[in-house]
């Protein structure tokens, strides 16, 4: 039997359908075929595929315990109604759940670090940045984005952002950049 | 007698806000939007971040019929900041358009009631103001400049 290495192995969630993926990275890629046979023998695999190009493995998103914190923490918050802070304060809007879980299943851990998120009582989520040399704020709303990250000196701000996952992660990205 | 409080609040006194949990504290934490304007339930827009303050020894008691806000929550405390530190916010911490101050808002029931009053742009902020950047880094300052909290 050849000698051969598996690099990393992470879980994350397959794109279209939502069910749970195990990426492997190996050694060698002349062993995949012999890694493929094993894992289809599997009991509950449902398919193995390979991803070559570089295009597909920039999309591998490592994800951990703050992804798992944040899930449980805006899923717990779904279950304020109204009045929870207050007879003016709203329920948290499942929108905006729905849209800040499906952005951060596809950030990668490392730009989750440092950020907490906390319920507004607009109704909102809001996630709050704390780093060494920056300090930024997030307000989601149903559709759209209201920050300011202050770095270096300089301060960003935008109050009409449109919450999308794209611009979610393109703020995290400038904020750890 | 209830106690009196002089109507200017000093630079170096302390006010206190009562912070609710797990809600908006975690890990350590206070939550930006625990200061946040309230609508009263008599339907007026507070134009005010409400604080105590005073005696911080009596706030426990003070507060022990401020009712919990959501099944789970609990009155975890209240967090310190010194009134030196909120006016200093609005002496370009933010812009020059912001300004921050802590004004005395006496009731009968509670004569050490202040408020953290915002301005921005010349207008100030109420509960009714929708969220800008500015409101939220105001927020932020805030929440960062507590000095200590307390667990009741």
């Amino acid at each position: 039997m050849r000698n051969w290495k598996i690099i990393s192995i992470f879980a994350t969630k397959e794109q279209k359908t939502d069910m749970p993926q195990l990426l492997i990275t190996v050694s060698d890629s002349t062993h995949l075929p012999h890694l493929r046979t094993a894992i289809r023998q599997l009991k509950g695999v449902e398919q193995v595929a390979m991803l070559r190009s570089a295009k597909k493995r920039k999309s591998l998103i490592r994800q951990g315990k703050l992804h798992r914190e944040l899930q449980e923490r805006v899923d717990s918050f779904g279950q304020f109604t109204d009045g929870w802070d207050g007879s003016d304060s709203k329920a948290i809007e499942a929108v905006c759940i729905r849209k800040f879980k499906a952005a951060i299943e596809k950030t990668d851990e490392k730009l989750l670090q440092g950020w907490l998120l906390f319920p507004d009582a607009h109704g909102y989520l809001y996630l709050d940045y704390t780093g060494g040399n920056a300090v930024a704020g997030i307000t989601m709303t149903n559709d759209r984005m209201i920050y300011f990250f202050k770095k270096d000196g300089k301060t960003i701000k935008n109050d009409r952002a449109a919450f999308t996952t794209r611009n979610f992660l393109a703020i995290l990205e400038r904020v750890h950049g | 007698m209830a106690e009196q409080y002089p109507q200017i609040v000093g630079e170096d006194e302390r006010v206190a806000r009562i912070i609710f949990s797990p809600s908006y504290i975690y890990n350590g934490h206070v939550s930006p939007t625990a200061f946040r304007w309230d609508i009263l339930p008599s339907g007026l827009a507070e134009d005010y971040i409400s604080v105590l303050r005073g005696d911080e020894s009596s706030l426990d008691a003070q507060t022990k019929h401020f009712r919990v806000r959501k099944e789970g929550d609990v009155r975890y405390g209240y967090a310190l900041l010194g009134v030196g530190s909120i006016r200093d916010i609005g002496k370009g911490a933010i812009d020059m358009q912001t300004k921050v101050d802590v004004l005395s808002f006496p009731s009968k029931t509670h004569p050490n009631h202040a408020g953290i009053v915002v301005e921005v742009s010349n207008k100030r902020v109420t509960a009714l103001t929708p969220v800008t950047p500015e409101i939220m880094m105001v927020q932020k300052e805030l929440a960062m400049r507590c000095s200590e909290i307390v667990k009741f």
